[in-house]
């Protein structure tokens, strides 16, 4: 069902029709949609289809269109068929990628693919605000919406710029000179930020749903014992990890959920995980073997900043801990995930963010075959298999908690490392500029209420 | 023609006899231009300090002291303060020293030993090769660096190269970097080549390559010994280049590039961390320098008649 | 001459052909795809659906040869991290940009450097040599990411007179004249220094010349001596390297607009790189090629003006 009010941002109400659009635009194959396939296409009745209709013709895709199962039942409802039992659809449909749209201004500018439709000018949104000039490579501007249906939250701000600043360094420089309101401080400065008094005001901090992890190859030796990749997870000091080498900033984290994903998230997940190098070392150190036996291991990661930092340290802790010389493996983005999406890897420095709030977006991609690394446990699979079809919410809970235990505490699929942390610098004069632990999608910022004072 | 040879005999003699005293010259000359000298003897103990790193540097340059921490100033036990992952600034500094001579030399080396013949040929060959080889030069200096760069040390990554990621530097720097040198000493030898004494050696019948070997050359390496000792610092800096893309030495070894770049993310807090390894290129960079000058000098004959007595 | 310019825009062809054909080759030997940049794993059928879209499941020689029949007709493709945005759209905002920054640098370096390079080998050996030399040596060590946060912190935060980033247009393609100060500076030091050492190393060779001797002993004024006869012959080293320069600032600086947050061409370039943006790598290589080559050929061309007895 539809709010009455609910208008377009040149005027127009929005209709359960934009919602049908949207959705039968997100599975189309012709689009090729990232997230339509990874979370939709399966779930909602006539998707799997439709998605999958790579090289049909236009007509054969048509069909397959209307054969979604989504429809407007009149200009405020819309119907969605799902093909099983799910507690989580909802989360699902509130997330950008089910966004209405605008079937008219889409076909304006092109094919169904097009994204022309997305240049200032052409959008047209919803919003508290509405995109006055996109200069690519540079600056994002938005400007108030003043057809914005919800009058609580009509911004107080007129505009808003986004300037997109790659370099850590000059994006503080611009802060401190006056020419940004509001800056991420760089991990490398933190410490020294937080400890200067005129700044003290101006810091804000907010826990974000991201766990940073390093993964194993579990399909062949070492890791495909636990035995070792427990110790190399005993031999990570992450508290120094995180005070030293990140200045404060995150939280240290044997637990794959996040902080916050209540009522999921249990307190002594992986404690046995917990820094201890002399347990770790002897699980690596067997009677009468070496630890120049051990087999020479890569761990490979994206080569952008600042993984390379974390990844040297973690190097150097195995080193130090373990005696055992691990050979950092920098890829470039693209090369990384190549190797990491084919298994190419023996330890992968990854992280997750999270995308709805709900042990199910989490866990879901340890199901087997769907990490990389080889992971497959049939326990695992069935808890998790169980929980989602479970209709108690509290039993649910605890099939999800047991998920997560088998995952971590028994079988150390993976070893999470901290749990991210969102540090901002903005000037006092900014009021209300509110921060949520979404990871950098839509939900990051909120700036409806956010004012500029006098100054 | 007999009677030519037998009149050009006697003054044939004296250029063999002038070539070994011009170099020896020349390394004369270059020896009491204080600023070169000096700028050797800094060189000297720079690389003494890169050979004998493991001796010298007070703590393993990879060692993670994190009882003092990350980041922090300089103290007792840690002279220039630790690095991000905790590791002794001036051990990095001094083992660092190894990785960017090596790469600043060898790169230099090898430029020199491509841009050099393929020069020299394009300016004395025929039109059509000239024109090939500077064709050459146009598609070699046309390709995107990056990519080469970026390819090289991907394929030649599971290969064991040696001296690994170091190598592959080099290689891809000075594959892609020889071209200015290269036109540089076509343009100089085609220049001399219209010299008077020139014709007049042609004149008496010297053959071209005794020509180029004995006249053109040697007179054509001024500038270009110049330019090479640019290749030094242009080498270390690309390396420093390559580290800010994030595509330069394997980690976690300690390079003078990688040091800067690290420093320069954290510039905002410990600002002295990337001074310290720019002053180090500083240094090597202006030790290559007047080294250079010294060279040009002392090969120059002329410059030596001009000042009597006088050098540096 | 003019037959020599036509044969050499011939010889374009070819060389931008195999600048291709290299390029395309190398970036389908390097590992990770356009398809590999997205956080989630990409589904074979998902894969399956872009290749199509792109006509990149096609065998590699074919798709060489549509690219290249493409090219020839003026359609370099789409960029497939862009949404489909045309390349030649991108490449000319990215040039608009690069172009206009980089001969502002090279303005600034050709002006600076030759005044230094003259004023020192005049007065050689004098204090001003020695500052000169020592000035432009320091500018050549720094890496430019190091100076441009220098300049930053000193004229922009600290002092604030200048803005930190950005590049906004205020009068045809050129910026707002202060954002336009510390990227010019930045990218413009290096060259200068370099043309400030070359130019010093000329004139100085060109001073020892018997003609320079003759026209001063025949009373020539110190001025005209320098003007008529030295500068003249002393410029071929330097237009030998501010071809390559020119191509090279011209074509953008993927360090200095990361440093000051300004979208051209160089930026784009090393971010498609890396994001494997086959369209847009191709295109914009092609692109640089061509400049190059032409900026090749305008200084070739140049050294006849300058030097009449440089036969072609």
């Amino acid at each position: 069902m539809l709010r009455e009010d609910a208008v377009w941002e040149d005027g127009q109400p929005i209709q359960a029709q934009d919602f049908v659009y949207a959705i039968q635009r997100l599975l189309d194959p012709r689009v090729a949609s990232q997230y339509g396939n990874y979370y939709y296409s399966m779930i909602i009745g006539g998707g799997a289809d439709l998605a999958a209709a790579v090289d049909a013709d236009e007509a054969t895709i048509e069909q397959l269109r209307d054969g979604v199962k989504v429809r407007a039942v009149d200009d405020r409802t819309l119907e969605v068929t799902i093909t099983q039992p799910s507690t989580t659809f909802n989360l699902l449909m509130a997330l950008w990628p089910t966004a209405a749209l605008r079937q008219d201004v889409i076909e304006q500018h092109g094919d169904i693919a097009n994204s022309a439709w997305t240049e200032a000018g052409n959008l047209v949104a919803s919003g508290p605000f509405r995109l006055a000039e996109w200069n690519h490579g540079s600056s994002i501007v938005l400007e108030r919406n003043p057809n914005f249906w919800d009058e609580e939250m009509t911004p107080v701000l007129d505009r808003v710029v986004f300037q997109i600043i790659e370099d850590e360094n000059t994006a503080f420089s611009a802060y401190r000179a006056g020419d940004l309101d509001a800056v991420q401080v760089p991990a490398t400065d933190l410490r020294s930020v937080a400890a200067d008094d005129s700044y003290s005001d101006e810091l804000q901090r907010v826990p974000l749903a991201v766990t940073t992890a390093f993964g194993f190859n579990q399909t062949h030796p070492p890791f495909d014992q636990m035995e070792a990749r427990k110790a190399f997870c005993q031999s990570v000091d992450r508290a120094t990890l995180v005070n030293e080498v990140q200045q404060g900033s995150g939280v240290p984290t044997t637990s794959w959920l996040p902080q916050g994903l209540d009522p999921f998230f249990v307190e002594d997940r992986g404690e046995d995980l917990a820094f201890d190098p002399d347990s770790a070392l002897q699980l690596v150190v067997e009677p009468g073997s070496s630890r120049a036996a051990y087999p020479a291991v890569k761990f490979s990661y994206a080569n952008v900043d600042p993984n390379g930092t974390r990844v040297e340290f973690i190097q150097g802790q195995w080193k130090e801990h373990l005696g055992i010389d691990v050979q950092p493996d920098p890829l470039d983005p693209p090369a990384f995930d190549e190797a990491f999406f084919t298994g190419n890897f023996d330890l992968a420095f990854i992280g997750f963010g999270e995308d709805y709030h709900h042990a199910e977006n989490w866990l879901l991609l340890w199901t087997s075959g769907a990490m990389p690394g080889g992971y497959s446990n049939p326990e695992f699979d069935q808890t998790v298999e169980e929980a989602m079809n479970e209709s108690d919410p509290d039993e649910a809970v605890e099939l999800w908690q047991e998920a997560e235990r088998i995952l971590i505490d028994e079988d150390v699929a993976v070893c999470p490392l901290f749990v991210h942390e969102n540090v901002w610098l903005v000037k006092e004069y900014v009021r209300d500029f509110i921060m949520t632990g979404a990871d950098g999608h839509a939900g990051d910022f909120f700036y409806w209420k956010t004012a500029i004072l006098e100054h | 023609m007999v009677r030519a040879a037998t009149i050009a005999r006697p003054q044939e003699a004296q250029p063999l006899a002038e070539q070994r005293s011009l170099w020896g010259d020349a390394l004369r000359r270059f020896l009491r231009n204080r600023l070169a000298f000096i700028s050797l003897l800094v060189l000297l103990s720079l690389a003494v300090a890169a050979v004998f790193a493991g001796q010298i540097a007070p703590h393993d340059p990879n060692a993670q002291a994190c009882t003092t921490g990350a980041l922090r100033g300089s103290s007792a036990d840690h002279l220039l303060g630790t690095d991000a992952t905790c590791r002794d600034v001036l051990s990095r500094l001094i083992h660092g020293a190894r990785v960017s001579l090596s790469v600043g030399v060898f790169t230099a080396v090898a430029v020199f030993l491509i841009a050099v013949p393929i020069g020299a040929l394009a300016a004395l060959s025929t039109r059509l090769v000239d024109n090939l080889l500077m064709r050459l030069t146009d598609l070699t200096y046309a390709f995107p660096d990056l990519l080469m760069i970026i390819l090289l040390s991907r394929v030649l990554a599971d290969t064991a190269v040696p001296g690994g990621s170091v190598t592959i530097i080099i290689l891809a720097i000075s594959l892609v970097g020889w071209v200015t040198i290269a036109r540089l000493v076509r343009a100089q030898m085609l220049s001399q080549r219209e010299r008077e004494y020139v014709q007049a050696a042609e004149a008496m019948g010297a053959s071209r390559w005794r020509i180029a070997l004995t006249h053109l050359l040697p007179n054509s390496l001024g500038p270009v010994i110049v330019a090479v000792t640019f290749v030094v610092p242009q080498a270390i800096f690309a390396e420093a280049a390559l580290s800010f893309i994030g595509i330069g030495v394997t980690p976690p070894q300690a390079t003078w590039g990688g040091m800067v770049e690290a420093g320069y993310s954290a510039v905002y807090s410990v600002p002295m961390l990337v001074v310290y390894p720019a002053v180090a290129i500083a240094i090597t960079m202006m030790a290559f320098t007047f080294i250079g000058d010294g060279l040009r000098d002392a090969l120059d004959p002329r410059t030596a008649r001009r000042l009597p007595g006088r050098t540096g | 001459m003019t037959g020599y310019v036509l044969r050499r825009l011939l010889w374009l062809a070819p060389v931008l052909f195999f600048v291709t054909l290299i390029t395309f080759v190398l970036m389908h030997l390097v590992p990770g795809g356009p398809w590999d940049t997205k956080d989630r794993p990409i589904s074979p059928q998902l894969r399956e659906q872009l290749e199509s879209k792109y006509g990149l499941d096609e065998p590699v020689w074919q798709q060489f040869l549509t690219f290249s029949w493409n090219a020839l007709h003026g359609d370099l493709g789409v960029s497939f991290q862009y949404q489909d945005r045309s390349v030649t759209e991108i490449i000319r905002e990215g040039v608009e940009v690069s172009a206009v920054l980089g001969l502002m640098a090279l303005a600034f370096a050709l002006m600076v450097g030759v005044t230094l390079g003259v004023v020192a080998a005049v007065k050689q050996n004098s204090p001003i040599d020695y500052a000169s030399v020592f000035l432009s040596t320091f500018a050549a060590s720094t890496p430019s990411f190091v100076l441009g946060i220098l300049l930053i912190v000193v004229f922009a935060v600290q002092l604030g007179w200048l803005p930190v980033f950005g590049w906004e247009k205020a009068w045809w393609l050129f910026p707002n004249w202060k954002q336009a100060i510390l990227p010019t500076v930045t990218l413009g030091a290096l060259p200068a220094a370099y043309v400030a050492r070359i130019t010093r190393a000329s004139v100085l060779e060109v001073l020892q010349q018997d003609y320079v001797r003759t026209a001063r002993a025949k009373g020539l004024h110190e001025r005209l001596v320098l003007g008529r006869h030295v500068l003249k012959n002393a410029v071929i080293p330097i237009l030998t390297v501010s071809g390559p320069i020119a191509a090279s600032l011209v074509t953008g600086s993927f360090i200095v607009e990361t440093v000051f947050a300004i979208p051209g061409l160089g930026k784009q370039f090393v971010a498609s790189v890396f994001q494997r943006d086959y369209g847009m790598i191709m295109g914009t290589t092609i692109f640089y090629a061509a400049v190059i080559a032409m900026a090749n050929l305008v200084v070739d061309m140049m050294y006849v003006v300058v030097n009449p007895r440089i036969r072609y």
